[in-house]
């Protein structure tokens, strides 16, 4: 928790400064601004993350996402209170611990503090702070976001004036419609009888199994740590967790997961969303490669060198295809190569 | 007449001439060429000569390896004899040798070196979001893992 708190205060005094440089773009986006100077939108999104966590709270969450040309949706409910977030009946946050259930019982998935958060979004994005529309029925900011030389808005994320909680976030196509959305639809914020009724609700489940990813500070080969990938993506560590190794990056608004298992694709088993199918052929850096969409976000699976590759990532198609293009992505053997190297592999010594 | 691929003399079956293999209307046209042709005389003499010096040198078994190793495997063994190998327990010996290289053909076609991998990509994406959840909003990078799986019309 230490060591949460001592990045959570980084950012802090971070945010204070590139604060000052984030509201001189603000005043370049078109729209009125009343956030006060003193209001950056680094400071708003440090504050979401921190009223998600600390904030008692209870609403309706909808999820909205495009794969292909067909839109899905769903709805959660939430409710947090006594640092326990909990959605529905399947996912649990309290603290740094991660939990969903599953059919066995509730599954760890994350369970330590992490000793960086990234970096600063500024870095990468122009990020401008405007008044937004009501958000369930409560009063928002909104955080514009634009590439650093680019005219085009990528993102927005609406924050809650009153409680801080982000309560919209919305990624924008080319002609800035949204196509994948997470907002609340709903929401009871505050101590109050509903926030009394919640405290009393939400705790954390007891754990049955545990997946959480141990970190790996060095890694032998075939794995490579990249220090930074795509536009922007930086690594903020690297886990391992039943023989899959993991670079999880950030380029300060969103994560981009890279995940390495050895041996040679047989195929996804699922889409993201959990239906059978096999996901759309799509050509990165001249090669053929299986790409899904849901809701959490995009994921590429691919095969170099005899190590699998899933690269997911809750930002844009466009970064996800950017950081593989930094990846190896050499041909699969064919199946004659692959039989002449078993054979040979036989008489290797080792 | 039996003729060889030297232009009508039977060169090729001189051999068998020396041998007595010939049928008896083959040998009468090798007998009669012979008669005309003193080339084929001087031929006939040399390999009778050749076969005489080999079978007077003392015979040797072959070392291990080589036996049922080829094609003339016991088909030109000195004097006559039967090669090691060629027998009964050398057939064996090459139906064992045959069936261990099929075997490790089809070994090498079944098992790969490295093991075949199906990513379960909705356990990797919750680990995704949970690692993302850590380090950014807990909130909207949750709530897409949470929701249930509904697919549009």
């Amino acid at each position: 928790v230490r060591t949460r708190r001592v990045a959570f205060g980084c950012l802090a005094a971070c945010s204070a400064v590139v604060g000052l440089t984030a509201a001189r773009p603000a005043a370049a986006l078109p729209g009125p601004s009343t956030a006060g100077p003193e209001t950056s939108a680094v400071d708003l999104l440090d504050r979401a993350r921190e009223a998600a966590e600390t904030q008692t709270f209870e609403g309706t969450v909808a999820v909205e996402w495009r794969d292909g040309g067909q839109r899905h949706s769903a709805e959660v409910a939430v409710r947090s209170a006594g640092g326990v977030l909990r959605f529905g009946d399947e996912v649990v946050g309290a603290g740094s611990k991660r939990m969903i259930h599953s059919a066995d019982g509730w599954l760890s998935l994350w369970g330590h503090d992490v000793a960086t958060l990234g970096p600063p979004p500024t870095a990468k994005y122009r990020l401008a702070v405007q008044p937004g529309p009501d958000i369930a029925a409560r009063p928002t900011d909104v955080v514009a976001v634009q590439l650093v030389g680019a005219n085009r808005l990528r993102e927005r994320l609406y924050v809650d004036r009153d409680s801080g909680l982000l309560l919209r976030r919305e990624l924008l196509d080319m002609s800035g419609t949204p196509y994948r959305s997470v907002a609340f639809t709903a929401l009871t914020a505050g101590p109050g009888p509903a926030g009394t009724a919640t405290a009393a609700t939400v705790s954390a489940p007891p754990v049955a199994h545990s997946q959480e990813p141990t970190p790996a500070h060095h890694l032998k080969a075939p794995y490579k740590l990249h220090s930074r990938i795509g536009t922007g993506y930086r690594l903020v560590g690297a886990y391992k967790a039943n023989g899959v190794v993991q670079q999880f990056f950030s380029d300060g608004l969103h994560g981009l997961s890279v995940f390495e298992q050895p041996g040679h694709l047989r195929g996804a088993e699922t889409t993201l969303a959990g239906a059978s199918g096999a996901g759309r052929a799509v050509e990165i850096a001249g090669h053929t490669m299986r790409a899904y969409s849901a809701s959490v976000g995009e994921a590429v699976v691919w095969e170099s060198d005899g190590v699998v590759y899933t690269a997911v990532t809750d930002g844009p198609w466009s970064d996800l295809a950017g950081a593989v293009r930094d990846l190896p992505h050499a041909d699969p053997p064919g199946r004659l190569r692959r039989v002449a190297q078993t054979v040979v592999s036989l008489f290797r010594w080792k | 007449m039996p003729q060889g691929p030297g232009g009508g003399h039977p060169d090729d079956v001189l051999s068998a001439y020396l041998d007595d293999e010939l049928a008896p209307a083959a040998r009468h046209e090798v007998e009669a060429h012979l008669a005309g042709c003193a080339g084929c005389r001087a031929e006939l003499d040399d390999v009778a000569a050749a076969r005489r010096a080999i079978r007077v040198l003392p015979v040797h078994p072959a070392p291990r390896p080589l036996v049922g190793a080829g094609p003339l495997d016991g088909a030109w063994w000195p004097g006559g004899a039967p090669a090691p190998g060629s027998g009964p327990g050398g057939r064996r010996r090459r139906f064992v040798w045959a069936l261990a290289a099929a075997a490790a053909a089809v070994i090498a076609l079944l098992l790969p070196r490295d093991p075949e991998v199906a990513p379960s990509l909705p356990s990797l994406a919750d680990s995704h979001a949970a690692t993302a959840s850590v380090t950014g909003d807990p909130l909207t990078q949750l709530a897409p893992i949470a929701v249930p799986v509904r697919f549009g019309p």
